[in-house]
Order: C-alpha cells, then sequence, then structure tokens
C-alpha cells in the first residue's frame, strides 16, 4: 500500500503530461511503424512467402516488439535524463519522503503505459494494412508485456546514468537503433551465419519478437524466450537497484 | 535545540576522488535560527546544502536533525525539511496547482490539508489567482515564489534556501526577505546560502563563512563586524582602493586627518562584505588572508 501511496503521485504526474500530448505523442510513435509497414510489408512484402504465409503476418510482430521497445525505452528514459539534467524537477522527486525505488518502478510504469498505447495504435492501424487479427491471445499478451517491461527498465536505467542528452541519443544510435533492425524484427535470426546469430539471439529484443511472432502465429510454446526474457528483466531490475544505490543520481550542481 | 548538527563532513568529486569540495566540515544550526552559509564561488555551500538535504553522497562525517542520524532515517528528515533549490526547478509542463498536488502527494498529505494550506501559502505569495497557470508562463519572480510555496506545503520544520533571490529584481527580492522573515517568526529553522551578503547581514542570526570545502569563521553578523571595525575607512593608496577598520569614528578620523588624498576618503559603517571580502582574502593585498590576521 505505501508503495502504490508513493508511485502513484509520480505516474499521475506523467499521465497529466500524457494526457495534453496524447495525439503528437501517437502520431510521432506510429509514424516509424507506418513506413515500416508500408515498405516492408506492402511494398517489399507483397513480393516475399514465407512459411508462415504473407511477409505482412511474419513481419508485423517484428514491428510490434520494434514499437514496443523503443516506445517503452523512449518512455521511460529520455524524460528522466532531461528531469535529472536540465529541469532538475527529478530532484523534487528525490528529496521527497519516498524510496527511490519507488521512483524507479514509476518510470518503468510510465513507459510499460506509453508502450501499451503504442502498440494498440500499431494493432488497430494494421488491420487497414490487412493484418490478420490474429494477436489477441495471452501468450502474445505476457511476451508483449515482457517487452515493454525491459526496455522500459532499460530506459530508466539509461535515463540514470546518462551526463547529457547527448549520451543519451548516443545510447539510441549505439543499442536501440541495431536491435530495431537485428533482433529478429525483420527476418529470423537463424537465417544470419552462426557466430553473428549467436550474437544477436543474444539481446534482449530477439527473444521478445521472437516470442511475440511465434505467439501471433500460433508455433507451439518456446519456453527458452520466456526463460532469456525473465533473465533480462532479472538483471536489468538488480541492476537499476545497484544504480540507485551508488550512483549520485544528481548533479553536483 | 539543535536542529542541525554536521560533524567533520567531508565530499570529494572526481574519479581519483581528488578534488574536494567540503572539507571536515562542522557546524551546528539552532532550532528557530536563520543561519547563513557564505563563501566565495566554488567553496563548497551549494555542495554542503545539497547533502544535507539528501540529493548529494558523502564521503564521510555525520548529520543529525533534531538528533536523528541522516544515514539511519532519511525518510524521516526528508519529512521534515523543505528545499527551495538555487536553480527553479517547478515542472513547466504542469500549472502552479498541479505543481503543489503532486508535492502534496509525495509528501502524503491529506487532500483537505492540502487545498486549505496551498491556498492559504499562495494568497500569502499573492499568487492564488495564478493557480492554474502553466508553470512556464509564469514570471521569474513568480516561478521563484511557487518553488517556496511549494518547499512549504508540507510544514516542514527546517527550510534550506539555496540563493533563494538569485536573478530577481530588487522589488521581489525584497518581498521574498519579507516572506523569509516572517518564516522565522513562525518557529521555522532556515539554511540560507547567498552571494548578496546584504541579504546575509539583514536576514541571518548566524553566519558560516567557507572557502575551499573548508570553515573560516561562524558567528552572528554584528559580532563579527564589531571584530573587524564598526567603522572602515575606503581610501586610494597607488592608484587602488584600501581599506582601514577601527573601533570608533574618532579614531577613523584620527587616521584619514593623515592621509594625503582627502578628497578620496570615504567614512562609513563595516559591513558582513567588509569582513567577508576580509576573510576569504578576495580584496586585494591589502587585505588580510587569515582568522590571526583579521581578528588577533
Amino acid at each position: 500500500m505505501q508503495l502504490v501511496g508513493e508511485v502513484f503521485p509520480i505516474v499521475l504526474r506523467d499521465l497529466i503530461v500524457l494526457k495534453r500530448r496524447l495525439i503528437v505523442l501517437i502520431g510521432s510513435n506510429l509514424m516509424g511503424p507506418i513506413l515500416y509497414l508500408t515498405a516492408f510489408g506492402w511494398g517489399l512484402g507483397s513480393q516475399i512467402h514465407t512459411p508462415e504465409g504473407s511477409y505482412l503476418n511474419f513481419v508485423l510482430p517484428g514491428i510490434l516488439s520494434l514499437t514496443a521497445m523503443t516506445s517503452a525505452f523512449n518512455g521511460s528514459g529520455p524524460s528522466i535524463t532531461i528531469s535529472r539534467i536540465y529541469t532538475k524537477t527529478f530532484e523534487e522527486l528525490l528529496i521527497a519522503p519516498i524510496k527511490t525505488s519507488s521512483i524507479a518502478i514509476a518510470k518503468i510504469i510510465t513507459g510499460l503505459i506509453r508502450g501499451i498505447l503504442a502498440c494498440a495504435s500499431l494493432i488497430l492501424v494494421s488491420f487497414f494494412y490487412g493484418a490478420n487479427p490474429f494477436l489477441w491471445n495471452g501468450m502474445f499478451i505476457i511476451h508483449l508485456s515482457f517487452c515493454l517491461l525491459i526496455f522500459s527498465s532499460l530506459g530508466v536505467i539509461a535515463g540514470l546514468i546518462a551526463t547529457s542528452h547527448e549520451t543519451m541519443n548516443r545510447l539510441n544510435s549505439f543499442f536501440i537503433t541495431p536491435m530495431a533492425f537485428l533482433g529478429g524484427t525483420f527476418f529470423n535470426t537463424n537465417l544470419l551465419p552462426y557466430p553473428i546469430s549467436c550474437i544477436i539471439n543474444f539481446l534482449p529484443i530477439t527473444p521478445c519478437s521472437n516470442g511475440i511472432r511465434a505467439a501471433a502465429l500460433q508455433k507451439p510454446l518456446v519456453i527458452q524466450y520466456f526463460f532469456e526474457e525473465s533473465l533480462w528483466l532479472i538483471f536489468l531490475i538488480f541492476l537499476i537497484i545497484w544504480i540507485l544505490k551508488n550512483k549520485e543520481l544528481t548533479t553536483p550542481y | 535545540m539543535k536542529a542541525i548538527r554536521v560533524v567533520e563532513l567531508t565530499k570529494s568529486y572526481g574519479t581519483k576522488r581528488d578534488v574536494i569540495a567540503v572539507d571536515n566540515l562542522s557546524f551546528e544550526v539552532e532550532e528557530g535560527q536563520i543561519f547563513c552559509l557564505l563563501g566565495p564561488n566554488g567553496a563548497g555551500k551549494t555542495t554542503t546544502i545539497r547533502i544535507l538535504n539528501t540529493l548529494l553522497k558523502k564521503d564521510s562525517g555525520k548529520i543529525y536533525f533534531f538528533d536523528i542520524d541522516l544515514d539511519k532515517k532519511p525518510q524521516e528528515i526528508k519529512n521534515i525539511i523543505g528545499v527551495v533549490q538555487q536553480h527553479t526547478n517547478v515542472d513547466s509542463e504542469l500549472s502552479v496547482w498541479e505543481n503543489l498536488l503532486i508535492h502534496a502527494m509525495l509528501h502524503k498529505m491529506k487532500k483537505s490539508m492540502f487545498e486549505e494550506r496551498a491556498t492559504q501559502l499562495l494568497e500569502t505569495m499573492d499568487m492564488l489567482d495564478k493557480k492554474n497557470r502553466f508553470a512556464n508562463k509564469l514570471s521569474g519572480g513568480e516561478r521563484r515564489k511557487l518553488t517556496i510555496v511549494r518547499a512549504l506545503l508540507h510544514n516542514p520544520k527546517i527550510l534550506f534556501l539555496d540563493e533563494p533571490t538569485v536573478g530577481l529584481d530588487t522589488l521581489t527580492r525584497r518581498a521574498i526577505w519579507n516572506d523569509i522573515k516572517q518564516l522565522r517568526s513562525s518557529g521555522k529553522t532556515i539554511i540560507l546560502t547567498t552571494h548578496y551578503i546584504e541579504e546575509a547581514q539583514m536576514l541571518s542570526d548566524q553566519v558560516l563563512i567557507i572557502n575551499k570545502g573548508k570553515k573560516l569563521i561562524e558567528d552572528a553578523p554584528n559580532i563579527l563586524i564589531n571584530k573587524l571595525g564598526k567603522i572602515t575607512v575606503e581610501y586610494q593608496e597607488n592608484n587602488k582602493t584600501a581599506y582601514k577598520f577601527f573601533n570608533t569614528t574618532r579614531e577613523a578620523k584620527v587616521f584619514s586627518a593623515n592621509l594625503n588624498d582627502l578628497n578620496s576618503i570615504f567614512i562609513r559603517e563595516t559591513n558582513l562584505e567588509d569582513v567577508f571580502l576580509t576573510i576569504t582574502g578576495n580584496g586585494g593585498e591589502q587585505y588580510c588572508n587569515s582568522l590571526e590576521k583579521c581578528f588577533p
């Protein structure tokens, strides 16, 4: 109950801001996925057939995991960096009589909400592209939730350790963008040469997009994906706890 | 009772911890006092304040608020302190009322209590008519006032004011001085840092001057002034302004009579700025730069 009381005001603040920016936010979140759906789903996809049927049905779960990744990461990370380094509103949270872990949980929830919003919008839009309404099953929701939680947590970590907005952009360029293209979003990672596929299978996005795709295409349950997603989530939570304990969360001045 | 007790506080920065911002600093603040931390840029004032209000981690030392150890019960202490930062860190994306509401919720205030207190404080600060305005539409002075209202909302016993009037016009600054005086009358303990020495002299009960993270001197402003000499003679010497301090106007006049350039002599009351410049050695070679030389 105490935890809820500590987390709620922070989430409420983010929801108030989210409500005011809702249309712009959904629009910006959908812009990339719509381009991917048009280019890879309609354009390129009409020429390609996969064992799963049309390429659109294959690529949509990948684009969904990509959207979940970027929207959850960007829903939590940059706002923390800006509030820590530029507006300094993060200090208002640090001097409040709440645990720092409550701040982290609240920011993960914010990333999760933004991710859900972006994914729900994408699912709606995907129907216009002729995608099958295949997605709503339990496994799909569990994999998508893992994906959102993992990348929202990763966003929190990035937000807490970034020393400037540029650092945040670099993290995006070096980690998020490569994962967006390589992590099983647009193609089957097993098609890559052995050492490269090993590295790519190790990325947090890969079990998420493989899991979401398997669930969406109603393939048999693969425990390995759950195992890998759980490991990533546990690792990231421990990393957040370590950062909160050991790192200065604010600037000296 | 001691509102704050700081014992051998040390803080350093850098990967090798070679930049010492606060160096073995100890001081005590009485309950109900306005306690002012003074020092030149980079003296360690803000670092000290930020450690006290739990924003920065210390290297070593102990801090007690009303005999409660900050290391052991940080949440309890966060409930009894209010902080106005050097930078106006109001949430620009929220209205004045929403800024206060989130603060109240973070401090677990009841809704009725929040509404009553927020209305009362906004009225005191002459901002009630702006409660629905977005924070980014407020003027600099109004934003500063909002940070003060926010810091006072949960009725803290101790208030930290880090350069509360920086960048404000004279009128707003004077209004904030009045507010600070009223807060003292209501029994709050106030820790103030400022670059305006006039502000420190006017408001403080006790002044601690630090430089390079070390304590130089601590006393009431009038005692520090009396130690230096109540009367100051300003005069020109080798094309530079020189200062001499005396206990009486008579002594000052006798000294002035022997000076060559009588037109450049100015006899006035000594102020805290003279003490500050003398102590920190920032006044040029005419100034003493050690306590022993200043206050033998």
